[in-house]
């Protein structure tokens, strides 16, 4: 089986909501709700979900007290495995219902049928064959207040389509350094991270159709082996994740994710040249990502990884 | 002054990503799941009676729930039935509990032979017409009517016009109607179908 597709998630999301958009909505979902639709989605969503919690930070080094300002650009990779490509889907007849394997969203296109009760036959729809998403943010970090500093990250993305809207990804966080409380652990440094991401597909007429909430929680570390700075995280997340549309014709399509605790652990290291820091990590997740990014500081000799 | 835009070269290179793609909804098999329903009345005085209603306008429907996806008949793949509903709308004086066979058939010609069926389709046993009104109920098909059913979904698609008829044939009914206390019923009877859409690219 070849598999030869990939996406930006803007792009991703642009045609996922496009065949959702009025008349087609149903095509893309009726056949999906409760708990179907969940397993249909869940590849996007925890990509989704892994891509954002991916690319914060690239030092648990945050330095007591100075000014300091820096942009970053961080693109995540996720690339979707065989397990998942299909899930164990259930008919829905109301009558003798069993369970498929059908394709999830990033699965094989054509659809999967199964016979059911009284020779009838149902049908579960095909997936868009997707190998690999991607999803980029630039972001920003300043500092440093008592260890302390702030970070705030924005993705727009215009669909040019009214009725499904632009796209808006916004998020904030802090992160406090512990390492600064215990100097006997230098040169090990550990900070801890808050941060919120809020997701939105958003028409022309106020209608949010996708909409999603964030909520993590994370522990760093890590510690300068000469030009390299190998780090790690380890985070745990609530997400909320919500489809939903209405239009004249068709039942409303109202989908509901929430996942509570989910836990993602990030490998990665940095690299200091200059002003400009490089960073590459792998994030495992139920989606691992790939992210690497470039880090442009201010003042131009501040906040070496490296020091 | 070299070994730093070299380096920087090799960053740049790192800092990757951002890639771009068609529009990912090209060839996937979309499934468009809705039903085409048929009112079923009848006002009656005996507790054993058949009674027909024809359903001729099987295509119209389906093209119009089609018509409400941007879609028509040539967009489809396959077509077939996955079940049924029945919906009680009207059931007056009083609840009546009624154990009936309804058949399905293909009538093309008004008048004419059957061109598919009759074949069972669905069966009730000692079922309150009350207890239908409300949500639509789930039937349990039988098999060879599902066959009809899905033989006249198939020559829709190739561009035919079935027109359909339902025989209910009623066995009993509590308690009796009669002239004095005649039952009368709407009963709405639906088929609920999955169409499957071939994408094309956009």
């Amino acid at each position: 089986m070849a598999r030869h597709r990939s996406s930006s998630a803007g792009v991703f999301l642009f045609c996922v909501i496009a065949a959702a958009a009025p008349a087609h909505a149903q095509d893309l979902l009726s056949a999906y709700t409760g708990p179907n639709a969940q397993g249909y989605l869940a590849p996007l969503v925890d990509a989704f979900r892994s891509n954002l919690n991916a690319g914060l930070f690239h030092s648990a080094r945050i330095e007591p007290n100075g000014f300091h300002v820096s942009l970053e650009f961080t693109g995540m990779a996720t690339s979707f495995g065989n397990a998942s490509r299909t899930f164990m889907a259930r008919t829905d007849t109301g009558v003798n219902d069993h369970y498929v394997q059908a394709p999830t969203i990033v699965g094989d296109p054509g659809a999967v049928f199964t016979s059911g009760y009284a020779n009838t036959t149902y049908a579960f729809p095909g997936g868009f064959d997707v190998s690999n998403w991607y999803l980029s943010a630039p972001q920003l970090r300043i500092g440093n207040w008592k260890g302390t500093e702030a970070l705030a990250r924005v993705i727009l993305y215009d669909t040019g389509n009214k009725e499904i809207g632009s796209l808006g990804v916004w998020g904030g966080g802090v992160r406090h350094s512990i390492s600064q409380y215990f100097p006997g652990i230098a040169p090990l440094d550990i900070a801890v991270a808050g941060m919120y991401q809020h997701a939105r597909l958003n028409t022309d007429q106020g209608l949010d159709i996708v909409d999603s909430n964030l909520y993590t929680l994370a522990l760093h570390t890590g510690m300068a082996l000469g030009p390299i700075y190998p780090y790690a995280g380890l985070s745990i997340d609530w997400y909320r994740f919500g489809v939903h549309y209405e239009t004249d014709g068709i039942d409303p399509i109202d989908i509901r994710y929430q996942t509570n605790e989910d836990f993602q652990l990030t490998l990665g290291a940095s690299y200091q040249v200059g002003f400009v820091a490089a960073y590459g990590e792998y994030n495992f997740a139920d989606q691992n990502t790939l992210a690497a990014g470039l880090s442009v500081n201010f003042p131009f000799s501040s906040r070496s990884v490296t020091q | 002054m070299k070994q730093l835009c070299a380096r920087l070269l090799v960053i740049a290179a790192l800092g990757m990503l951002l890639v771009s793609a068609g529009c990912i909804t090209d060839n996937a098999d979309l499934v468009i799941t809705d039903n085409i329903c048929v009112n079923v009345q009848d006002t009656e005085t005996t507790g054993s009676f058949t009674t027909f209603t024809v359903v001729d306008d099987f295509k119209d429907q389906l093209v119009k729930k089609l018509a409400a996806y941007n879609k028509g008949p040539k967009d489809l793949k396959s077509i077939h039935m996955v079940g049924a509903s029945f919906k009680a709308l009207k059931v007056t004086p009083h609840d009546w509990t009624v154990t009936a066979d309804v058949n399905i058939a293909r009538q093309d010609t008004p008048g004419g032979g059957y061109d598919d069926g009759p074949a069972p389709f669905v069966s009730f046993t000692d079922q309150s017409l009350m207890a239908l009104k409300g949500q639509p109920t789930r039937a349990n098909l039988d098999a060879s009517g599902v066959q009809v059913v899905d033989n006249a979904l198939a020559a829709l698609l190739n561009g035919e016009d079935p027109r359909m008829v339902l025989v209910v044939d009623n066995s009993s009914v509590t308690p009796t109607p009669s002239g004095s206390d005649p039952m009368s019923f709407t009963l709405q009877a639906c088929v609920r179908f999955q169409a499957v859409v071939a994408k094309t690219n956009k």
